[in-house]
């Protein structure tokens, strides 16, 4: 899942900012949104590749998670458990997670000193 | 959120990475896959053992920020974090192939035997400033650094 943010205010002085959050294709524009206060003192402010992964990580993730819980639900679903059936479950609409447990790649940089 | 994993396979070896946000989070490395010779903490820190096992290490960025892990090799090892943290690891790509490594803050005479890898801050080596997660091949040369807010490792195969 892609999300996207937009920094509504930067209040240096406080060292916070205003920002909202929603997912890529999200139904609503990014304006209905809430918008949350972050201190930024917290996030690796190192370089923008550092801050957005850090913003997500801190607040993000979460952010959009809890609108995407709160959006209506077109597509009417339920959960399986036990033992497997497939035959039983042609033509029917199952609940389920997407996860993205794996090792993600580091970026690096070969220079010549 | 857990402990989030990063892994780069380089020339000759290979560096890999946790995050994590919050303290108590854990992160189990079998043994399988533990090839790391050393621990570099950019942020944060907490505590290694091997798995089932009362006795630990405790490494953070303030304190005890590169450590040598070889005991560690294939073992596998549980590490708790105290605070949110950012740790890197360096790894060999055979158990067999040992390394040497260190932290340099100074200038120093290179070999080609040595990787140089940028951890964390902006230092200028040879005039060229380096970034986080940069790396280089050295050479049989002389190499002048001013390490800022620098946090750079020389690892040399033995």
């Amino acid at each position: 899942m892609k999300a996207i943010f937009k920094i509504e205010e930067y209040l240096p002085k406080t060292t916070q900012i205003v920002v909202r959050f929603a997912r890529l294709h999200a139904p609503e524009p990014i304006e209905k949104y809430h918008a949350v206060a972050v201190d930024y003192s917290r996030l690796d402010c190192y370089d923008s590749e550092s801050f957005v992964k850090s913003l997500m990580r801190e607040v993000g993730n979460y952010q959009v998670k809890k609108y995407e819980d709160k959006e209506s639900i077109i597509n009417e679903s339920e959960t399986i458990s036990g033992k497997l059936d497939l035959s039983s479950l042609v033509g029917r609409t199952i609940e389920c997670k997407v996860e993205n447990d794996r090792k993600e790649i580091l970026k690096m940089r070969r220079v010549e000193l | 959120m857990s402990v989030k994993s990063y892994l780069k396979r380089c020339e000759e070896f290979s560096i890999c990475s946790q995050v994590g946000d919050r303290a108590g989070l854990v992160f189990v490395e079998p043994a399988v896959d533990r090839m790391t010779l050393y621990q570099i903490a950019v942020k944060g820190g907490g505590r290694l053992s091997t798995i089932f096992n009362s006795d630990f290490e405790v490494g953070n960025a303030n304190g005890v920020n590169f450590a040598s892990m070889k005991h560690y090799m294939g073992k596998t090892t549980i590490f708790e974090s105290h605070e949110p943290f950012l740790i890197y690891g360096f790894n060999t790509l055979n158990k067999n192939q040992d390394w040497d490594g260190k932290l340099i803050k100074e200038s120093f005479e290179g070999n080609d035997k040595s990787w140089l890898i940028c951890f964390d801050g902006r230092p200028v080596i040879n005039g060229i400033e380096l970034a986080r997660m940069d790396y280089a091949k050295l050479e049989n040369k002389h190499y002048n650094v001013d390490i800022k807010d620098g946090l750079v490792g020389v690892f040399t195969k033995l």
